[in-house]
C-alpha cells in the first residue's frame, strides 16, 4: 500500500452500530484476538453501563470486545499504569492497547526506560480533543443540560460543541465556551494539549476527515501498523478506502484549529505565571504546595514515576516522614525527576485531594526544557531523555550557558 | 537588604580541576570573600539536582558549581552531564519562583587560581544583591501569605 | 494468562467513605487506586486510602481460632472454640454478658451481633466506640433537632459560604472532607477554625483562627450567639416558623458578659465578634464538629449551643448548612443505625416493651429484652463474659490500667478480630475475622451514605466474615432458625425490613459508586442529601432551643498535675493503629509516638526537643519522645493514641454520668518530666 491515510469501517453491521464512526477500532480489536495477532486486548469499558464510570479491562475472549465499543469522553483513565504495574510491562504477552495520545506518549517514555516491552504492544491510538472528569461531567449533564446523567448513551465533541445523545434518541448540544462559563470544562491539561492525533502510536484513529460518514479516519504510523491493517483488510474484518485529498485537507484543518486553540490557551495560562515577578511566582506556588497532605497520589498516578526505591519515601532520608505538609523538597524532587519527560497526561492533578494545579507547574517547566533541549517527550522511542545523554559536540563548547549544542538524538 | 547582609554560599567543586584551582588560589594568597563553604566531589557529574535544591531550601543563598572545562573531565564527560542538569535546574528554579541566578555553573581548571578567586568574588557580589533566600521563610513553615 | 479485575469498594478508615478500587490479579490484591467516579472522593484518596487493605495480607493476620491454655495460645478448630464460648454464655448470669462491637464492621455483621445478643443471650448489653465520640452528640442533637445524624452531605459542604470547623483537624483526619472545605474556600467561602492547637487545618484552610482554651466551647458559642442577637443578625422568620423555646435562650444570652467570656475562652472579644458576624451573615453556613468538643461531659451542652446557633441563623434544612457530627469509622453511622447500642433496637427504635414486641413478631421469637442495657465501660466493669467484635478497648478505652484489671477478672473474653490487638492479648478465645476486602457487605459513612463493600479476595487462612462466625455460633447453640443467612445480601434484606431509613435501599441499587444516603423510604427514592428541609425529627416537627451554659471538665489541673492532656490523631495512622502500624508505607512516615508541648512549658521543666519525657496522671504513666512546638497552647499537651507502646489512654480516665457516659479524652490532668538517665 502506498498511502498511509484511510477511511475504514467494520464489515460487521452489529459492530458498525455499537462502535463509533463505523466501529473500525472495535473491529480491529476483535480481529486481533480472533486471529491471535495478540494475546489480549487492553481497552476501556463502562461499569454498570455508566458513561461516567470507566474501567480498563483486559480481554482475551473476542466475544467480549463489544463491551468496549464507543468512545468515552468522561473517562480519563490511564492505560499506562495497567501495562506497567499489572501486566508486567507486557514482557510476557502481546497486547493491543487502545490509547489516548498521552497514554501512547507515556508508554513510549517507559519503553525508553526499559519498563515496557514496546515490541509486544500494538498501540491503537485514538484522536483526543480532551476529556472531562466523570464527576464534573455528571454535574454538567444534570445542571447545564438539565438531563438525567443516567439517560446518556453517547457524547461527542465536534466543532467546539459538546453533543449528547439520550436514551430516547434525542440529542442536545451546547457550546464548550458556554459550558466553560458555567464552570464545566475539560481537564486543565487537556485544554493545553497539542497532541490531538497520536502519531506516535502504531495507528491513529479518529473521526476528523471522515466527511460526516460513519467511518474512522486511520493514519498508519508504523510498519507494524501497515502489517496489521493489511491483514485485517485481507481477512475482511475491516473495509478500507484511501482517503481523498479533500478528506485529508479537512482533517488537517480540524487538527490545525484544535492545536492552535490549545497552544493559545497554553500560552495564555502559562504566560500569567511567566509575567509574575519571581517573588509573586514563589508566593503563588507556595500557597498551593503548602496544602499538600503527602498522599503520594501524584507520584503513584504519574506514568513516569516507577522507581522501586523512591526518593520521596522517608527511609531515603531526603524528605522527613510524618510531616503535613511535607518539606517542599517532596515537590521539588518529583518535579526535577519528571521535568523533561512529562507527557501532560494530567493524572497527577486529577488525584490531588488538595486541588494543587500540578499540571501547570510541570507543563511550565517541561515547555522550557522541550525548547532548550529540542526534545519531544513520548514521540520517538529512540530519542533518549536529554539528561541521560551527552554528545561529542558538547566537548567543544566554551561556556556553560550555551544551549544550542544540545542535540538529543544519538 | 542592608549592606551587612552576608550571603551563605555553597561551592560544589570537583576534585581534579576546580578544587585544585581553589587550592592554587589559596597558596597564591589570592583574596576572595569568605562566604563560601566548599563541598568536594570527585566529579561534578556526581551532583544530583537534589543537592542543589536541598541547599537552596535549607537557607543557602547561592550555589556555585565549578567543574572541569569540556574535554578535560577526568572521567570523560561527567562535566557535560552536569551542564545539562544545571540548565534543567535553573529552569526549575525559575518556574518555582527562585531567581535562577542563585545557581551558577563555571569551568575552572586546576591551573586557574585567579579565575577561581574572580568567580567567587563575582558570585558573592551577585548573591549579595539578590538578598536573603525567600524559600527560607517557606520551609520554616511560615509560608508566604 | 493474566486476568486483572477492578473491584470498587470503600476505604476502611475514616467516615468520609471514599471510593477505592482494588486491583485483583490471580486472587491477590495487586494494587489500589482511587475511584474516579465516586461523588465524594472524585478520584482522590489520602495516604491511608491509597494503602487501604494492604494490611489484609500481612503475615500477622489471625488465621485460625485460638484458645488460651495454660497461659499460651493454641490453635483449635472452630467447633472447639464455639463449644467453649457456648458453654460460658449459657452458664453466665443474666446481664453478665456484654457485646462490644465496632464501626469497623459492616452493617450485616452488626445486625447479626445485636440479633445474637438479644435472641441468644436475651440482653441489651451492646455498645461500641460511638460511646467514646458521639455519646454526647446524640442526646444534644436529639434535644434540639430530633436526630443525631449529619444533616447535610459531604458533597454539599462545598456549597457553604461559611464553614465553622469546631475542633476537627480535617486536613489530617478527614482529608476528603477538607477537600470540600477547600473547594468552598476557593469559591470565596470564609472558614473559621476553633482549636487549641494550630493544626495543618488552621495553617492551610483557615481564614479566622480562634485558639480556644480547652473545654470552654459552650462559652464561646454562647458568646457568639449573644453577639449575633446584639447585631440583629438572627433569622427571625426561621425562628418564628420552625423553632420553639427562643425566649428562654434570649434571656440566658442577655445575662452573659462578653468580657467574662473573653477571660474564660482566652479569645479576644473582637475575634469572637468577627467569627460570629461572619457566620451569621453567610447565606449558607455550615458547622463541622467531632471529638474535639464532643469528648467532654459538657459536650452535650457545647453541641446544644452549636445547634442553637445554627437554628438562630436559619442554618438548617439547606444543602451545606447544619451542625454536622463527623463519624470516625468507615461504618460510623451504621453502627448506630443497626441498633448495636444499649438503648436502641435497629432503626433507632427505643428499647422498651413496645419495641421488643415489634421485633418479637418480626423475628418470630419471644422474650426479647426490653430494658436498656449496660454501656461500654459499665460492661467492662460489671460483666463477667465479654464478646468483643472488632473493638480494641485495651487501647481506646479510658484508664487502661483499670481496664486491664477488669479484663483479668473476667470469666471469658472472646475477641473476634483480624490481628492480635492489645485486646486480643487479654482474650481467652480468639476468633479470626475476615477483613473488609474479603467479604461483601454494606457500610454507612458520615453523611448517612450506605455503600457496598465488595469482596476482592478470599478470606485469609481460616478466617470468616464476622456475621458468619456469629451465625455458626448461634447454630451451635440451637438458634439456627434465626441465623440461617447464607449471604450478606440476605441479611441486608432483613435489615431493610426493620430499619425504616434503609427501606428503599437494595444491593442492586447500591451498584453505583457513591451509594445511597438514607432516609430512603422506597425503591424509587433517590436518597436524601439534606435533612430537615420541611420539618425536624422532633415529635412536633419544630426545633427546640436549649439553654446550654456548659460546665467545667471533670478533672481540672492542680498543683500535682498542672498540665492538660488532650489526645488526637495524625494523618498517617488510623485510630488504634491495628491496621496502619502494620502497613509499611504508613508506619514509615510516623513510626513512633510523640508528645507535643509548648516551648514555655518545655522551658519550665528543662525539656528539650526530641528527648524522652515522662507523662504522668493519677492513673498511670507513659514515656515518649517530645516535640516542642509553638503550635500548641501553653499548658496543653497533645498525645496521639495510635501507638500501643505509648498508650495515651493509660493517662485518661474520668467519664461523664448518664445519659452520655462519655470519657473526657480531650481533657485530663497530667504532669510532665524529663526522663533522667534514659537509654534510648
Amino acid at each position: 500500500m502506498k498511502t498511509n491515510l484511510y477511511l475504514a469501517w467494520s464489515s460487521d453491521r452489529k459492530i458498525q452500530e455499537t462502535g463509533n464512526s463505523g466501529g473500525a477500532v472495535t473491529a480491529l480489536l476483535k480481529f486481533a484476538l480472533e486471529h491471535k495477532k495478540v494475546d489480549a486486548v487492553l481497552a476501556v469499558k463502562k461499569r454498570n453501563n455508566s458513561r461516567f464510570d470507566a474501567v480498563p479491562t483486559l480481554i482475551t475472549d473476542p466475544g467480549l470486545i463489544h463491551e468496549t465499543a464507543g468512545t468515552l469522553h468522561f473517562a480519563p483513565v490511564s492505560m499506562v499504569k495497567i501495562v506497567k504495574n499489572y501486566l508486567d510491562g507486557a514482557r510476557n504477552m502481546k497486547i493491543a492497547v487502545t490509547c489516548k495520545p498521552c497514554d501512547a506518549r507515556a508508554i513510549i517514555e517507559l519503553a525508553k526506560r526499559k519498563q515496557i516491552q514496546l515490541e509486544n504492544l500494538f498501540l491503537i491510538g485514538l484522536n483526543c480533543s480532551g476529556t472531562f472528569l466523570p464527576t464534573v461531567a455528571e454535574q454538567m449533564i444534570s445542571e447545564a443540560y438539565g438531563e438525567n446523567p443516567q439517560d446518556l448513551v453517547k457524547e461527542e465533541v465536534d466543532n467546539g460543541k459538546l453533543i449528547i445523545t439520550l436514551k430516547d434518541g434525542s440529542t442536545r448540544e451546547k457550546d464548550l465556551e458556554e459550558l466553560a462559563q458555567k464552570g464545566f470544562e475539560m481537564r486543565e491539561n487537556c485544554l493545553r494539549c497539542s497532541y490531538k492525533i497520536p502519531r506516535m502510536a502504531d495507528i491513529a484513529c479518529g473521526k476528523w476527515g471522515n466527511s460526516g460518514k460513519e467511518a474512522t479516519f486511520i493514519e498508519i504510523c508504523s510498519p507494524k501498523g501497515h502489517e496489521f491493517l493489511d491483514a485485517a483488510a485481507e481477512n475482511g474484518a475491516l473495509v478500507m478506502e484511501a482517503a481523498t485529498s479533500e478528506q485529508i485537507e479537512e482533517r488537517k484543518q480540524e487538527e490545525t484549529a484544535a492545536v492552535e486553540n490549545a497552544q493559545a490557551r497554553e500560552q495564555k495560562e502559562l504566560d500569567v505565571l511567566k509575567n509574575y515577578s519571581p517573588d509573586e511566582r514563589l508566593k503563588f506556588w507556595s500557597s498551593h504546595l503548602q496544602r499538600c497532605i503527602k498522599c503520594f497520589g501524584c507520584r503513584d498516578a504519574c506514568p513516569l514515576c516507577y522507581c522501586k526505591d523512591c526518593y520521596l519515601e522517608p527511609y531515603r532520608g531526603c524528605v522527613a516522614g510524618g510531616e503535613t505538609p511535607p518539606d517542599i523538597m517532596f515537590q521539588l524532587i518529583r518535579l526535577s525527576h519528571v521535568a523533561d519527560s512529562c507527557v501532560n497526561c494530567g493524572q497527577c492533578q486529577d488525584v490531588c485531594p488538595m486541588e494543587i494545579p500540578l499540571t501547570r507547574l510541570y507543563n511550565c517547566l517541561n515547555r522550557e526544557l522541550v525548547r532548550i533541549f529540542d526534545y519531544q517527550p513520548g514521540v520517538d522511542v529512540n530519542q533518549y531523555p536529554p539528561l541521560t545523554i551527552v554528545t561529542d559536540q558538547e566537548l567543544f563548547i566554551d561556556a556553560p550557558d550555551i544551549i544550542n549544542i544540545t542535540s538529543a538524538a544519538e | 537588604m542592608s549592606n551587612s547582609f552576608e550571603p551563605k554560599i555553597l561551592a560544589f567543586l570537583c576534585n581534579w580541576c576546580s578544587y585544585a584551582g581553589a587550592d592554587l588560589a589559596g597558596v597564591s594568597r589570592m583574596q576572595y570573600p569568605p562566604n563560601i563553604r566548599v563541598v568536594r566531589f570527585m566529579c561534578t557529574g556526581r551532583i544530583d539536582p537534589l543537592f542543589i535544591l536541598k541547599a537552596l531550601t535549607s537557607g543557602v543563598d547561592g550555589v556555585i558549581i565549578a567543574g572541569c572545562h569540556p574535554s578535560e573531565c577526568h572521567y570523560g564527560k561527567g562535566n557535560l552531564y552536569t551542564r545539562r542538569r544545571i540548565l534543567m535546574t535553573k529552569k526549575l528554579l525559575e518556574c518555582i519562583g527562585i531567581d535562577p541566578a542563585r545557581l551558577r555553573l563555571e569551568w575552572v581548571a586546576a591551573s586557574e587560581g585567579p579565575k577561581f578567586a574572580q568567580v567567587i568574588r563575582d558570585f558573592t557580589e551577585e548573591t549579595k544583591k539578590l538578598g536573603l533566600n525567600p524559600l527560607e521563610a517557606l520551609t520554616r513553615g511560615e509560608g508566604i501569605k | 494468562m493474566n486476568y486483572i479485575e477492578h473491584v470498587p469498594t470503600v476505604c476502611p478508615c475514616c467516615g468520609c467513605g471514599c471510593g477505592i478500587e482494588l486491583i485483583v490479579k490471580n486472587g491477590e490484591i495487586a494494587g489500589i487506586e482511587p475511584l474516579k467516579s465516586h461523588p465524594v472522593c472524585k478520584g482522590k484518596n489520602c495516604l491511608k486510602g491509597k494503602n487501604a487493605y494492604r494490611y489484609a495480607t500481612s503475615d500477622e493476620r489471625l488465621k485460625t481460632p485460638l484458645v488460651k491454655k495454660n497461659g499460651k495460645y493454641e490453635e483449635c478448630s472452630w467447633d472447639e472454640a464455639f463449644a467453649l464460648i457456648a458453654k460460658k454464655l449459657t452458664e453466665a448470669d443474666k446481664d453478665a454478658v456484654g457485646f462490644i462491637n465496632s464501626g469497623k464492621c459492616a452493617n450485616e455483621d452488626l445486625y447479626v451481633i445485636q440479633k445474637f445478643a438479644r435472641i441468644v443471650c436475651k440482653t441489651n448489653n451492646l455498645d461500641n466506640a460511638s460511646r467514646f465520640c458521639h455519646s454526647t452528640s446524640v442526646p444534644a442533637l436529639l434535644s434540639t433537632v430530633g436526630s443525631g445524624v449529619m444533616p447535610t452531605s459531604t458533597v454539599s459542604v462545598e456549597k457553604a459560604d461559611c464553614i465553622l470547623i469546631m475542633g476537627p483537624n480535617l486536613q489530617e483526619t478527614y482529608p476528603l472532607l477538607a477537600n470540600k472545605v477547600l473547594l468552598a474556600r476557593l469559591r470565596g467561602a470564609k472558614i473559621i477554625t476553633v482549636d487549641p492547637r494550630k493544626t495543618p487545618t488552621v495553617k492551610i484552610l483557615t481564614d479566622f483562627y480562634l485558639q480556644i482554651q480547652s473545654s470552654t466551647d459552650a462559652a464561646l458559642i454562647n458568646g457568639m450567639m449573644k453577639i449575633i442577637l446584639e447585631e440583629g443578625l438572627e433569622d427571625k422568620v426561621f425562628i418564628e416558623k420552625r423553632t420553639s423555646g427562643f425566649q428562654d435562650l434570649r434571656t440566658y444570652l442577655d445575662s452573659l458578659d462578653l468580657q467574662e467570656i473573653e477571660k474564660i475562652t482566652d479569645i479576644p472579644v473582637e475575634k469572637i465578634k468577627q467569627a460570629a458576624v461572619t457566620y451569621a451573615t453567610a447565606k449558607n453556613a455550615c458547622i463541622l464538629f467531632n471529638a474535639g468538643i464532643a469528648q467532654y461531659a459538657a459536650g452535650i451542652e457545647s453541641i446544644q449551643a452549636l445547634a442553637d446557633m445554627a437554628l438562630l441563623t436559619g442554618n438548617y434544612g439547606k444543602p451545606g448548612t447544619g451542625v454536622n457530627p463527623l463519624r470516625g469509622h468507615s461504618n460510623g453511622e451504621g453502627f448506630g443505625d443497626m441498633g448495636t447500642v444499649p438503648v436502641f433496637y435497629p432503626g433507632f427504635q427505643k428499647v422498651n416493651q413496645e419495641t421488643a414486641q415489634r421485633f418479637e413478631s418480626m423475628w418470630g421469637v419471644e422474650g426479647l429484652p426490653s430494658e436498656p442495657g449496660l454501656t461500654y465501660m459499665d460492661m467492662v466493669e460489671k460483666c463477667s463474659v465479654l464478646y468483643i467484635m472488632g473493638a480494641n478497648p485495651m487501647m481506646s478505652a479510658p484508664d487502661i490500667n483499670k481496664v486491664r484489671k477488669e479484663f483479668e477478672k473476667m470469666k471469658l473474653v472472646v475477641v473476634q478480630d483480624i490481628f492480635m490487638t492489645d485486646t486480643a492479648q487479654m482474650a481467652d478465645v480468639i476468633l479470626p475475622a475476615a477483613s473488609g476486602a474479603e467479604k461483601d457487605g454494606t457500610i454507612t459513612g458520615v453523611d448517612r451514605r450506605v455503600q457496598r463493600l465488595r469482596k476482592a479476595i478470599e478470606p485469609v487462612g481460616n478466617s470468616l466474615p464476622d456475621w458468619e462466625i456469629l451465625c455458626r455460633l448461634a447454630g451451635k447453640m440451637g438458634f439456627e432458625k434465626y441465623f440461617s443467612f447464607k449471604t450478606s445480601e440476605e441479611i441486608f434484606e432483613e435489615i431493610r425490613k426493620c430499619v425504616p431509613q434503609y427501606h428503599g435501599i437494595t444491593y442492586e441499587r447500591l451498584e453505583r459508586a457513591g451509594g445511597i444516603q438514607w432516609p430512603c423510604p422506597d425503591e424509587t427514592h433517590p436518597g436524601t442529601d439534606t435533612m430537615f428541609v420541611e420539618k425536624f425529627a422532633t415529635p412536633d416537627g419544630l426545633a427546640h432551643f436549649q439553654v446550654a451554659p456548659g460546665s467545667a471538665p471533670l478533672e481540672l489541673p492542680d498543683e500535682a498535675y498542672p498540665y492538660i492532656l488532650t489526645t488526637g490523631r495524625v494523618s498517617f495512622h488510623f485510630h488504634s493503629g491495628t491496621t496502619t502500624r502494620r502497613t509499611e508505607r504508613l508506619n514509615n512516615e510516623v513510626s513512633e509516638a510523640f508528645a507535643e508541648i509548648n516551648p514555655d512549658d518545655a522551658g519550665k521543666t528543662g525539656i528539650t526537643d526530641g528527648e524522652q519525657i515522662l507523662l504522668k496522671s493519677r492513673r498511670g504513666e507513659v514515656m515518649t519522645r517530645v516535640r516542642v512546638t509553638s503550635d500548641i497552647k501553653k499548658g496543653l499537651v497533645f498525645l496521639p493514641w495510635h501507638f500501643s507502646e505509648c498508650l495515651a489512654n493509660i493517662l485518661t480516665g474520668p467519664c461523664a454520668g448518664p445519659p452520655s457516659k462519655m470519657p473526657e479524652f480531650k481533657f485530663c490532668a497530667i504532669n510532665i518530666a524529663k526522663v533522667e538517665n534514659h537509654e534510648n
